[in-house]
Parts: structure tokens; C-alpha cells; sequence
């Protein structure tokens, strides 16, 4: 058997053995192997026909489902670069991903009809990119103009498709990222890196055929990578969450208790918010094998929490910027921690990638001393879509080139780590001004500008201050209100959300008539961060009741 | 489908009151009615429906049952008053804070 290069290669080898397997599961809905791989083959001879060619973009509008996996491969099998919307992100914010873009075709469907019609009405959408509609018919009744192709021309497409000439180390996605200065920066993943990374984790945890693997980040983030491509590497059934039950931390147990999921992996956040609510019983979940989760730091006390009730999992702690893709490091954690305080460490890097703590000159620094986490080897991006600033400031040449990729270069992560005497890696916290809030990556910058952008402030910090609830940081606004408009939070708030996501929203503000400035007469952002961190904060209900509160 | 009695119902709107207030005030969320859908609003998410949860709960001065929490429940500031005003969703003494 030739080795895996190119990402629909899991499907379409599983999909000639084990034609009837399930492959994804939605709610009501499972399609098997053999499905995924006839409609993504459907889908991609109809972008082909449609004039997509190698190097292409096709944007995606279509929430987690079997629909939108299908359309994912059928992308990749167009020689096409996929570049997945959140649905999640206003108009304004898709306008800039999409200008960045600049993809041939949008593929919709599934209820973002009206997004759709938005971002045309708006000039988002330029009339140049046709869309693809892949949903039901009647929901795109009277949208202008009318789609290039819709499910029907899918579905008259041959169900096998000529090979593809993309190589491995050609990009097949780009995830949008939030950027300081209010544009989204687009991370370009290799096929090859989404390989290893896949090849070696499912090898790594044990993944066997039939396995059942919850599906919970949504598909424009990296971490669904691993949902996805592990489970079709290792031919087991990827089971969707369905979005509705998210808020409801006795519903999402329940949905894990039900569908018997045998691997859980999400942003810490979702555990610590089940955590919070305490539904989980002592030897819960009898089904699972191993719970992962990646993209911000577990709080200890939730995570002695899920490892006292369920003794029979493994749990491990991965980590990874999207540049590096889904993830470079691992951890799996040997035994419960005895103290809530002890920190869990990101472990050790990944077969073929490299970590290194480096001082400002770009040097080791010892064990215990803190430094920057640089991060080498197989998961590396090529670097950010068409933002070669950018892509060099992030992406240096290797210091230590013996260790690395073949071209040798080092991505800077803007994580302060430290490595103890066993080569252990540990996390202290950011360089800069980045946040991760419930798992989500936030460049307070893009939050910034995003504030002022609304007319409605003389000026605004946005700080995040750490909190003991699930998210893990609390973003905050203090602001000055333009004078004579005299808007409040509510106010700010509801012309943030036409730029922003609602995970960027600040959950605290100040408003006031003028903001600390220090000696130098700027901004005094510390202050303004301790004026929230004395403010105190509130805890999930169930965790208050432990406290005795 | 459960009756309201005049006495429950009038219970209701004080708690639709009070329930406004939070979002208000605590949350910063200016809800424009009280049928107003919260969920296609965008206004409800994890991090606003704990601290909704939280704020119910010291102002009520009682226990929220967190297992009989639907989303359908949550929709709207009626029916969260709605939900509230049930029998067992929000009981027991509360404890003193």
C-alpha cells in the first residue's frame, strides 16, 4: 500500500474495501464511505466543469455536516485550496476573508441563505465569484443572482472523477485567524503536514476502524482537522455535535453517553463548562477510551474534576498554533493531578516536529529559564496567504538548522514556555496581546479596531483578564463614548456584532469619561486591566455551590 | 400543558421585570421585548447564559434545576420567566450569601 499524499485518499481507499461503513453522522442523518466519496467526486467534476482550476480557491458556507464534508473533499479533488467560512462571523468579517481570498466559487447550503443574499447585497460577495448552492432548492427561492450550479447539477455528475494533479506539498485549506490589526490572517495548511500529523495520531492513541469520534469544533477552525482526517485514516464513524446542544452541558453528556463515543476532543473550555455545571457521574461514559483536548490551557481543578469521575480514560493535553497545524506537542497525562495549582505541561513534541525555547537573541536558554516557544519541522505552514510581512516576521530561518525541515525555518509562536530537566515543555503565558477565550484565538487588536470602527468611541482599550470560569479569559471594554452621541454598552455592543463573532464580544465594560493615562500621557492599559480585575468575578452556578457559596 | 393561575401569572411579569433588568443591567444586552427570540438574536451563548444563570439565582435566592434547562426555555425573557415560575425549576431556601 503506497503512502497516504493527498487529504481525500483516506476516503476514497476506504471507500473501495468498506464501501458501507459509516462514515459521518448528523443528528438523523449518516452517510457511509461509499457516499462521502460518489458525492465528493459528484462535487468536484462539477467545479472542474464549472472552470476551477489547480491553485483555485473555493470558499465554503455550510455548516458541520455530512453535506459540508462532502463538498470539503470534493473541493480538494478539484485541485482546489478550500478556504471554510465561519457562519458564526458577520458579513463584514467574511468581506475581508473573502477579498483576501479572492476565491473562484462559493459553495453554500445548509440554512446560510440569507448570509448569502447579505454578503451579495453588501459587495462581500464580488458578482466574478459564482456560488455553488449544495442545500435544499427552496431555500434559495429569489436569491440574485441565481446560483451557478445547485444540488441538481450535483447530483447529474459522474461518480468517479479523474485523479488529481495537486502534490502533497501543495496548500488544500487556508483558516482565517484573527489579526491585530483588524484583518483576518489566512494560514495556509499543507496536505503533507495534515498527513503526518493524522498518520502519526492515529497511531499514537490507537484509533481503530468503527470507532466513534465526537465531532465538535466547528470546521474553520484547525482543530477539526483531527476530527475529520483522523477519523477517515482510521476508517471509525466521525459523530457531528450538533451546535444546538452546546449551551446545554446535560444535553452534550448526554449526546456523548448515547452515541457511545469512544474519543472526545475539543477546546478545553466545552470540559470545563461541563465541569461547572457538575452533570458528570463517577464512571460516566463507559464507551470512551481517550479524551484530547488542544487550543488553550485545561484548568487543573476541571481536569482533576473529568479524571477522578472517569478513571478508565486517557487523557491528553495537545498543543499547536494553526501554523503549525492542529498540533506539535502532546502530553498524555499519567495520573490525575494531587494539587489544583500544579500546572499540566504542553509535553514533548511530536515525531518530526521540534520545539525550542529561545531568548530575544534567538538563543536556547537553559532548563527552568522562560523564553519563546519556536516551533520546527513537518507541521510548519508555508505562511500567510499573500502577506509575505507577515509570513517573515513569523517564519524565521532555523538557528539551529541541524534539527529541522529540509529549508530550515523556525515558526515564532508568541508563547513564553520553559523546558524542565526531561525535556518536558510548560506554557507561562503570551508575548504579545493574543488571548484565547473558550478555545478561541483573539487578537485584542482586531477587537480594538473593530470598537473604533463603530464611530461610537473617543477612545477604547480592550484588555482580557484571566478568570477561574470556563472560558478562561474575559475580554473587557473600557471606553469613552463619542461626545454628543452618548452610547452605552448595549449600544456599543450591537454595532460590534455587525464586525465582530460573538466569541470576540467583550463580556465586561466600562464606560467613562476618560480613560487612565500614564506619565508619558498614553493609555495606561494596566490600569485599565486592574480596574476590571478588581472588579471581581462570577463563577459557574454548580462551582459556587461547591464552594459553599 | 400546564395552567397558569392569576396568582402565578402575576409572578410571571414581576420575573419578566427582573429578568429584563439583568440583561440590562448586568449583562449589557438591551433586549427590546420580552417575546423577543435571544437565540436568533445572537444574544445567548455559554458565557451569557452563565451569567444569567448565576444572576437569576442570587436574585431569586434560590436553586435553578440545571438539568431541566431546554433551550426552548431560554428562548425568550417570558419563557425563562415562564421556566422559573414552574414548579421544582427554581426552589429550596437559598443558601445565605
Amino acid at each position: 500500500m503506497t503512502a497516504v499524499r493527498l487529504l481525500p485518499e483516506w476516503v476514497t481507499r476506504r471507500a473501495e474495501t468498506r464501501p458501507d461503513d459509516v462514515a459521518v453522522v448528523l443528528r438523523d442523518e449518516t452517510v457511509t464511505y461509499g457516499g462521502l466519496e460518489e458525492r465528493s467526486n459528484r462535487i468536484a467534476g462539477l467545479l472542474r466543469e464549472a472552470g476551477c482550476r489547480y491553485g483555485d480557491r473555493v470558499a465554503m458556507l455550510v455548516p458541520k455536516s455530512p453535506a459540508a464534508l462532502a463538498a470539503m473533499l470534493g473541493v480538494y479533488k478539484a485541485d482546489a485550496i478550500l478556504v471554510p467560512l465561519d457562519d458564526a462571523s458577520p458579513a463584514a468579517r467574511l468581506e475581508r476573508i473573502l477579498r483576501s481570498s479572492e476565491p473562484r466559487f462559493l459553495l453554500a447550503g445548509g440554512g446560510t441563505a440569507e448570509r448569502l443574499g447579505e454578503l451579495r447585497r453588501t459587495g462581500a460577495l464580488p458578482a466574478e465569484a459564482p456560488v455553488g448552492w449544495i442545500g435544499a432548492d427552496d431555500e434559495i427561492a429569489g436569491l440574485e443572482p441565481a446560483p451557478e450550479f445547485t444540488a441538481a447539477d450535483v447530483d447529474r455528475q459522474p461518480a468517479t472523477v479523474p485523479p488529481m494533479r495537486a502534490s502533497t506539498d501543495d496548500p488544500a485549506h487556508v483558516f482565517f485567524t484573527s489579526g491585530s490589526t483588524g484583518d483576518p490572517k489566512g494560514v495556509a495548511v499543507r496536505h503533507s503536514s495534515v498527513v503526518h500529523f493524522v498518520e502519526w495520531g492515529v497511531r499514537h492513541f490507537g484509533i481503530a476502524p468503527g470507532e466513534r469520534l465526537s465531532g465538535h469544533s466547528p470546521l474553520p477552525f484547525d482543530l477539526s482537522t483531527f476530527d475529520v482526517f483522523g477519523a477517515f485514516a482510521a476508517g471509525a464513524e466521525l459523530h457531528l455535535v450538533p451546535p444546538e446542544l452546546n449551551l446545554l452541558p446535560h444535553r452534550l453528556l448526554g449526546f456523548m453517553r448515547e452515541t457511545e463515543l469512544t474519543q472526545w476532543l475539543s477546546v478545553p473550555s466545552v470540559l470545563a463548562y461541563i465541569a461547572g455545571f457538575d452533570v458528570l457521574e463517577k464512571g460516566d461514559l463507559p464507551a470512551l477510551r481517550r479524551l484530547l483536548w488542544c487550543g488553550e490551557a485545561f484548568p487543573t481543578p476541571a481536569l482533576i474534576y473529568w479524571m477522578e469521575r472517569l478513571p478508565h480514560v486517557a487523557f491528553t493535553n495537545l498543543y499547536g498554533p494553526t501554523e503549525t497545524t492542529v498540533a506539535s506537542s502532546y502530553y498524555d497525562v499519567p495520573e490525575c493531578p494531587h494539587d489544583e495549582r500544579q500546572a499540566v505541561p504542553i509535553g514533548r513534541p511530536c515525531p518530526g516536529e521540534g520545539l525550542s525555547v529561545l531568548d530575544r537573541d534567538l538563543r536556547p536558554v537553559a532548563p527552568g529559564e522562560a523564553g519563546e516557544l519556536f516551533i520546527r519541522g513537518a507541521g510548519l505552514s508555508p505562511g500567510y496567504w499573500r502577506d509575505p510581512r507577515r509570513t517573515a516576521a513569523a517564519f524565521l530561518p532555523d538557528p539551529e538548522p541541524a534539527s529541522g525541515e529540509p529549508g530550515g525555518r523556525v515558526y515564532r509562536t508568541g508563547d513564553l514556555a520553559w523546558v524542565d530537566d526531561d525535556g518536558l515543555f510548560y506554557l507561562l503565558g503570551r508575548a504579545d496581546s493574543q488571548i484565547k477565550s473558550r478555545g478561541y484565538r483573539i487578537e485584542l487588536g482586531e477587537v480594538e479596531t473593530a470598537v473604533a470602527a463603530t464611530g461610537l468611541t473617543q477612545e477604547a482599550v480592550v484588555t482580557a483578564i484571566p478568570t477561574e470560569g470556563f472560558e478562561g479569559w474575559s475580554l473587557c471594554c473600557a471606553f469613552v463614548p463619542t461626545a454628543g452621541r452618548g452610547a452605552g454598552p448595549a449600544e456599543l455592543r450591537r454595532e460590534l456584532a455587525r464586525r465582530l463573532p460573538a466569541y470576540m464580544m467583550p463580556a465586561r465594560w466600562l464606560a467613562s469619561d476618560h480613560l487612565p493615562r500614564n506619565a508619558n500621557g498614553k493609555l495606561d492599559r494596566k490600569r485599565v486591566k486592574e480596574t476590571f480585575l478588581d472588579q471581581g468575578e462570577t463563577a459557574a452556578p454548580a462551582a459556587r455551590r461547591a464552594a459553599g457559596g | 400543558m400546564e395552567s397558569i393561575t392569576s396568582a402565578s401569572a402575576h409572578e410571571a411579569a414581576d420575573l419578566e421585570t427582573m429578568i429584563q433588568r439583568i440583561f440590562d443591567e448586568q449583562l449589557g444586552l438591551g433586549v427590546p421585548e420580552a417575546e423577543t427570540d435571544l437565540v436568533a438574536a445572537g444574544a445567548l451563548d455559554s458565557l451569557v447564559l452563565v451569567r444569567l444563570l448565576v444572576a437569576l439565582e442570587e436574585q431569586l435566592g434560590t436553586r435553578i434545576a440545571l438539568d431541566r434547562l431546554e433551550m426552548s426555555d431560554f428562548r425568550s425573557i417570558s419563557r425563562i420567566a415562564r421556566f422559573l415560575s414552574r414548579d421544582g425549576n427554581a426552589s429550596g431556601n437559598g443558601t445565605g450569601r
